[in-house]
């Protein structure tokens, strides 16, 4: 029913006559039809004639059969919507005359939901993946709908005071600050005008990252800390740093063409690019995939073969882990380390059976690994207690068969035979009966039928492979070790494993998404306050080779494709590009001994090759890096400390900026004094020989080696 | 203080990097002492480990030719025929004999070949044993194709394989190995202020004991600190590397860190110290990887007096043995290496007068499946028990110890695990360490500390030595 038809039935029912004599005794009201927003109020008036005094009453009620609260008027005609929308929504206000009170006048409110109104939105930070979004304010009904950005949302009334909505944030999204409003439905539809706002990803608005926070943020992102780039996340944030590094355009690796047959000047220009290349997140990102889908120089040992697994390490670091499982698969340089290449369908004649190396490692190492894993890492235990086991032999050997017929890319203008002549451009190309076409099982027992040929049992093996539940757990805790921690919690390993799972559009396997949950976690940057306790668990010992760049970029290096760091790095124990073994120069399980330890078991991989005598090489690393001459192609600078020489605190600060994000403790101090003391006058050489006793022992010290 | 030597100098370093962490010292003692030996012996030994990376496949290190005495059934030709493409010719293997039969080794094996055979069974200088790997408590075929076998963890993954060998633990995820664990047990019987677990290999999980530490020395490379004058500034920032390795800031890997940073101090002082009266050694090493890694045990065992010890562990590396593909080429580099290398050792200990008190043995992941793997090269999978030598002058040498497995595929052995000619061992890693350990002088009470799964075994042990 509309409202002037209801209206007039109401009057109607009153008996009232819409028109009266001039001269009668009268009250009017104004207005006589009002719409008021529930949350608001509305002061009616009212005139008296003919009547002395000219005193009126008011009262407010519901049409007849509506139910609720009308709401209240005070003696001053001033109406109070109830808090609750009344049904029908409609509400009479009478005026009457206290002389003679069948002497008055109705008006009708249409009450209109109230104006919605947010007091905060929770949480400030929406993480990467799904989650809920609550609305904390007032004013909202059933029906209310949530804005975030311009997309409605399907939003949960919980009460007048909090709404719910599921957020689903995505790569993209990350940094973005999007408006939220809520819109009340009819009657009065209205929308907040707060200019409130939530921003997807973590706590780094532009400007609030502390120098501490920043340095440290890259030693896990970026290649260590330069104070160029330190000053840059501090003033664009962490996700916009990120966001860039996403798009940065990917340092070089020698074009194959050009580069000379042995490996030397592609691991000088890895030194190159890691010091130098804008690309740090990229670089970091392949180099841990390249140490956990590990070929080797031992075997690759020159560029030709090398150069191109390389550069599907960079290419695919961004991209989608069910690609990059399917490029190393069919990549020559992979297949030639672990047999795929050639494999040859069993041989009745000859006796063989086809190789079992790539179907081993690449369930064992590149994807699920031995064990079941729960999300978020931890074993899962069968009934009696013990790790249930993702495969057994059997299935190795079905793999195996899987992975027959593949041989070298055909050279342009050859043919395609059995065993293609090596070539290592390109990906490998089925030889179709030399592959095993009968009916294989794979992983949970999935069956690939037969008489499929070589190219659909490779897709479908590689999707059993990469839909097991292990890999994002399995993959994710590698990452994180590589980037972040030796020991992170099953909760953060679990965190990441979800966006691996699904990165907010439904996408499996996203590795940008990954890289971002690792890097943005609460958990990796739980140290990022030095004011808080750090977990004295966390951190991770640098690897040689990430040593020798960060302790480059903090000196203010320049590096070029001369550069000798490869040596250094061998020196060692971590020859870039040979690892000894496909379980590459350490294991992501390896326990420090307890007698190193005390009570507290930890993971520390890279403490592997740090063996005592080792130790020992790395101080002297540092007295080449500092005492000594690198050569040419790494040229440290050591000027700006050498210039605080007759200023120590000065020194010992500027020091703790380059290598302990800005964070002096006392003993290091101590120590550092201890050394610059013993050093007399005031000359030049003087204070350089302060600035390198204290720069020795800076980088020297466990406090550097081990990055936390 | 006035500094006037380099030994002066370094004296100073020790002692101030040891004062590191004296309160777990004392508790490691009493924890020592709990475990000490019934008799310290007087008398020099030591143990080397070779351990041959990636699973060697002595199925072409030890082929039986005619051994009607302990195996009727093997045959050169039955082990050719399965082979095929990877069968060593008959003529080309070194002849060697055992118990009546004959065998061949490798062709590139010849030194170890000739040392086996210097002075005829039970007198030469290298014994073998067979078919020995990893086992939780003995397993026969049914047993191991039936339903509720104890089965080692992880079979056929090198990983795994390796840390069970080296662990002496079947059961996977051991974090102390049995050459650490031995050092314990003897530990009480040392005064040595260097470990008596060295490493020329790195950190590997057989010289970690609970208690025990190993020292890690880089073949070739120059000990100790550098850039380290006797000038006062240079004392002083020696001093604060010490102060340093005591600062931790409360972070556990920190401080783990420092702990390998001192040890490594210390330990390159002492040896530095102790090698700086080491007599030349006239014996050539080879110079290849092994071969410099065992020169650097010799130097070392020179210098035990120096260094107060007379009871050494050591640990030695060779890699490249995981052959899934060109196996022959592989294994006519690798196999030179190991036989010159090992047989040069022995030359040296001659030299040095330990011959007798020096005992050396190898190891690997695993031995690989008798039958070969196609490709454009050939090669082979993963596998399970394998053959390993032991060399010496205390080896009863000249003799093969345990079984050799039936060279046949599936039903036809009743070794084969499963198909492929995959050997489920008939001697257990422990039963093998554990005579290696008895001669090493460990009480027999102590065993089982050292080998967790020793009780497991009944008979005697390997009488090799």
């Amino acid at each position: 029913m509309g409202i002037r038809a209801v209206r007039l039935a109401l009057f109607a029912a009153l008996g009232l006559a819409s028109v009266q004599a001039q001269t009668t005794p009268n009250v009017t009201i104004a207005p006589t039809a009002i719409n008021v927003y529930i949350g608001t109020y509305y002061r009616f008036t009212a005139a008296v004639t003919g009547i002395t005094p000219t005193t009126v009453g008011w009262s407010v009620a519901l049409p007849p059969g509506a139910t609720g609260s009308p709401g209240t008027i005070d003696t001053g005609g001033l109406y109070v919507p109830p808090s609750v929308m009344p049904s029908g929504g409609q509400v009479i206000v009478q005026v009457a005359s206290n002389v003679n009170p069948a002497v008055l006048a109705l008006a009708l409110v249409n009450l209109y939901n109230p104006i919605p109104y947010i007091a905060s939105v929770s949480p400030a930070n929406v993480p990467l993946g799904s989650s809920t979004l609550t609305i904390n304010g007032s004013g909202f009904v059933q029906g209310a709908v949530v804005k975030v950005g311009t997309v409605a949302m399907p939003t949960t009334f919980v009460s007048s005071t909090v709404l719910n909505v599921p957020v689903t944030a995505t790569l993209d999204q990350m940094g973005t600050k999007f408006p939220v409003t809520v819109t009340n439905p009819d009657p009065g539809s209205s929308t907040t005008t707060q200019p409130i706002g939530v921003m997807y990803g973590s706590t780094d608005a532009p400007g609030t990252v502390s120098y501490s926070a920043a340095a440290r943020f890259l030693d896990q992102a970026a290649w260590g800390p330069d104070a160029a780039t330190t000053a840059h996340v501090q003033s664009v944030g962490f996700l916009q740093y990120l966001g860039e590094q996403v798009n940065a355009p990917p340092s070089q690796i020698p074009d194959l063409a050009l580069t000379p047959y042995y490996l030397n000047g592609v691991q000088s220009r890895f030194f190159t690019n890691a010091v130098h290349g804008q690309d740090q997140l990229r670089q970091r990102l392949a180099f841990a995939l390249l140490n956990i889908l590990v070929v080797s120089g031992v075997q690759a040992n020159n560029a030709p073969q090398l150069v191109p697994y390389l550069q599907l390490m960079q290419k695919d670091a961004f991209g989608n882990f069910r690609q990059l499982l399917e490029d190393v698969t069919l990549n020559p340089t992979m297949g030639t380390y672990l047999n795929m290449v050639n494999n040859d369908i069993a041989n009745t004649t000859t006796g063989t059976l086809p190789n079992e190396n790539y179907a081993r490692e690449i369930l064992q190492l590149f994807s699920i690994g031995l064990n079941q894993l729960n999300q978020d890492g931890t074993l899962k235990l069968d009934a009696g207690g013990n790790p249930i086991p993702t495969y057994t032999q059997t299935t190795i050997q079905q793999f195996a068969k899987i992975f027959t017929g593949w041989t070298y890319p055909t050279k342009p203008g050859a043919t395609l035979s059995k065993h293609n002549p090596t070539n290592f451009i390109g990906q490998m190309v089925p030889f179709p009966s030399n592959h095993d076409n009968t009916t294989k099982t794979l992983l949970n027992a999935f069956v690939v039928p037969a008489g499929q040929g070589p190219a659909a049992d490779l897709k479908m093996a590689l999707d059993n492979i990469f839909t097991h539940p292990n890999v994002g757990p399995f993959i994710c805790k590698q990452l994180i070790q590589r980037l972040v921690m030796s020991n992170p919690s099953p909760a953060y390993v679990s965190r990441v494993a979800g966006v691996f799972n699904n990165d907010g559009t439904g996408v499996r396997g996203n590795l940008a998404a990954v890289a971002v949950a690792i890097l943005m976690d609460p958990e990796a940057r739980a140290g990022d306050d030095p004011s808080s306790a750090a977990p004295i668990n966390g951190g991770k010992l640098r690897e040689p080779i990430f040593f020798l760049i960060s302790t480059m970029r903090a000196l203010g290096a320049q590096v070029n494709d001369t550069n000798p760091l490869t040596g250094y790095a061998t020196n060692l124990g971590q020859q870039l590009y040979f690892p000894p073994t496909v379980f590459n120069y350490f294991v992501p399980d390896y326990t420090i001994p307890q007698s190193f330890t005390g009570s507290n078991t930890l993971i520390g991989p890279e403490f592997q090759i740090q063996s005592p005598s080792n130790a020992v090489l790395r101080y002297n690393t540092v007295n080449s890096i500092v005492y000594g001459n690198l050569g040419a192609g790494a040229v440290v600078n050591l000027t700006p400390f050498a210039n605080l020489g007759n200023n120590t605190p000065a020194l010992y600060q500027a020091i703790a900026n380059a290598f302990f994000y800005g964070q002096l403790p006392a003993a290091l101090q101590n120590a550092m004094q201890t050394a610059t003391n013993a050093i007399t006058g005031t000359t030049a050489a003087s204070m350089k020989a302060r600035a390198q006793a204290a720069l020795y022992l800076a980088l020297s010290s466990g406090y550097y080696n081990v990055e936390h | 203080m006035r500094i006037n030597t380099r030994r002066d100098f370094l004296k100073i370093g020790l002692r101030t990097f040891g004062s590191l962490g004296a309160a777990s010292v004392v508790g490691k003692l009493s924890q020592v002492n709990a475990l000490a030996q019934n008799s310290c012996p007087t008398d020099y030994k030591a143990l080397v480990c070779i351990f041959l990376f990636g699973g060697l496949d002595t199925n072409n290190v030890l082929i039986p030719i005619n051994t009607p005495t302990t195996n009727a059934n093997n045959s050169y030709a039955n082990y050719a025929k399965i082979r095929g493409g990877l069968a060593l010719p008959q003529a080309n293997l070194r002849q060697i004999n055992a118990n009546g039969d004959s065998y061949g080794l490798h062709p590139n094996l010849t030194e170890l070949a000739n040392l086996y055979n210097t002075g005829g069974t039970g007198t030469g200088k290298v014994a073998i044993i067979a078919n020995v790997g990893t086992l939780v408590r003995p397993l026969t075929k049914s047993q191991y194709q039936g339903p509720g076998a104890t089965v080692p963890s992880n079979l056929f993954s090198h990983l795994d394989q390796q840390t069970e060998i080296q662990t002496s633990y079947a059961q996977g995820n051991g974090t102390t190995g049995w050459g650490g664990r031995l050092a314990d047990a003897m530990q009480s019987c040392s005064s040595s202020k260097f470990p008596m677990v060295i490493s020329v290999g790195g950190n590997a999980v057989f010289t970690t004991g609970s208690q025990t530490s190993p020292a890690t020395v880089t073949a070739g490379q120059v000990l100790g600190l550098q850039g380290f004058s006797t000038s006062a500034a240079n004392v002083a920032r020696l001093n604060a590397v010490g102060n340093l390795l005591n600062f931790d800031n409360s972070f556990t890997m920190v401080s783990a860190d420092n702990q390998i940073g001192a040890n490594g101090i210390n330990q390159s002082g002492l040896l530095n110290q102790a090698l700086g009266g080491a007599p030349t050694l006239k014996t050539a090493f080879p110079s290849t990887s092994l071969g410099v890694q065992l020169q650097q045990i010799a130097k070392i065992i020179s210098v035990r007096s120096a260094l107060g010890a007379n009871r050494q562990i050591f640990f030695a590396y060779l890699g490249g043995f995981d052959t899934h593909d060109a196996e022959l080429n592989t294994h006519a580099t690798l196999l030179p290496q190991v036989s010159q290398a090992m047989n040069a050792f022995y030359t040296a200990t001659q030299e040095l007068g330990v011959d007798n008190n020096v005992v050396t043995f190898t190891e690997s992941d695993f031995s690989r499946t008798l039958q070969p793997s196609g490709g454009a090269t050939l090669g082979t999978d993963h596998a399970w028990g394998s053959h390993h030598f032991i060399m010496g002058g205390a080896v009863k040498g000249g003799n093969i110890y345990g079984q050799v497995p039936t060279q046949a595929l599936a039903a036809a052995s009743p070794d084969d695990a499963n198909t492929r000619g995959v050997w489920i061992p008939t001697t257990s890693l422990d039963q093998y360490g554990a005579t290696l350990a008895t001669w090493y002088g460990a009480d027999p009470g102590k065993l089982a500390t050292v080998f967790p799964n020793l009780g497991n075994f009944s008979g005697p042990l390997p009488a090799f030595l």
